[in-house]
């Protein structure tokens, strides 16, 4: 009986505690959500200054190294960005969509879709509190200076 | 509260844990469905492949030669789909009897010279991990080939370090028989989830 009793209040408290862990992920995941919304509607509109808020100093600089470049400038840089990509086609700019969410400590990792359902793992970090693109392209290194 | 109760209590929060894990399982990578790693078609009765390290060497097996074609590759960002080049990109496979499969050689030119970004294609070698290994020379992609869709694919560790950055992941090239010739597809042909696709496709010449 007493044993009930004790293992029932040790149930209770690891419930609370698992709630309260759960309620903290998906604080986090929400924010993570927010920030990959924020970034691609950004993008979509091209509202460069609000994407270079959602972007980290590595983003930005990654952006400027691109195809043999040197950073000179986030908005400036995105700018360049879009003229090297001027081929694409407008319509297929439209926001991407999150199919999958990874979140540990500090880093995450959103699986963004198109409409043909192409995948790219995009990462994000948490610099500050606050979620932050670490990059546009789902690479895991700098780009090469061959 | 008797035994029988706490009994009860823990099978429930049992159940309400694993139900709480199980989005968490759900969100896993998936794989494309009807895959098998049992020895396909196209490795029955291939001789062994011998394999060297220093320096790299494949030898032997079912030599699937792809030539030259033109491949298109693209990259999915942030930003959406950004074009990287058209590039002309040779292959070859070797397949052991016991579908494994290497690729020792990944060319990427443009027009027959290396220049523009295709010449800034570099493959390294994706072993599964955080960081790559890189390959000078070239060292030998390592893959499976697997059953899909009623087809042979070899499905291979790529890695592409390009001046967007390093791309990797696994790679699926389609390898199909129709009346009585072979051809290679990356149609399209996703690295992994790196957003890198490839879309091409080649005639094989086989030597078995």
């Amino acid at each position: 009986m007493e044993i009930g009793r004790r293992l029932a209040a040790l149930l209770l408290v690891a419930a609370a505690a698992s709630a309260g862990c759960g309620e903290q992920d998906e604080d986090q995941r929400t924010a993570v959500r927010d920030a990959f919304a924020d970034l691609s509607g950004a993008l979509a509109r091209d509202d460069l200054a609000s994407a270079c808020v959602s972007m980290t100093p590595a983003a930005a600089n990654h952006i400027g190294s691109l195809a043999h470049g040197s950073p000179r400038g986030c908005e400036r840089d995105l700018r360049r960005l879009f003229r090297l990509t001027r081929r694409t086609d407008p319509a297929s700019r439209r926001r991407l969509r999150l199919v999958r969410l990874t979140v540990d400590g500090d880093t995450a990792k959103v699986l963004a879709a198109n409409g043909e359902g192409w995948t790219a793992a995009l990462p994000f970090v948490r610099v500050e509190g606050e979620w932050k693109a670490n990059r546009l392209f789902a690479v895991t290194g700098p780009p090469v200076n061959h | 509260m008797t035994s029988t109760h706490a009994k009860q209590l823990l099978a429930l929060s049992i159940g309400a844990a694993l139900a709480w894990l199980a989005p968490a399982q759900g969100a896993a990578p998936s794989e494309p469905a009807t895959t098998s790693a049992t020895p396909a078609g196209v490795a029955r009765g291939c001789p062994e492949v011998t394999v060297e390290e220093a320096p790299p060497s494949v030898e032997g097996g079912c030599v699937a030669e792809l030539p030259p074609r033109p491949v298109r590759l693209t990259v999915l960002s942030m930003y959406g789909p950004v074009p990287f080049e058209t590039c002309l990109v040779q292959l070859a496979l070797h397949v052991s009897p016991a579908g494994e499969v290497w690729m020792p050689t990944f060319g990427a030119d443009e027009e027959g010279r290396r220049q523009g970004a295709c010449g800034d294609i570099e493959p390294c070698r994706w072993t599964g991990g955080d960081e790559p290994i890189y390959m000078a020379p070239f060292d030998p992609w390592r893959g499976t080939i697997e059953r899909a869709g009623g087809r042979d694919v070899a499905v291979l560790d790529t890695c592409f370090d390009t001046c967007l950055g390093r791309f990797e992941g696994k790679l699926r090239i389609g390898l199909v028989r129709k009346g009585g010739r072979w051809r290679a597809s990356a149609a399209p042909g996703s690295v992994g989830e790196s957003g890198l696709r490839l879309e091409g496709s080649w005639p094989i010449s086989w030597e078995r």
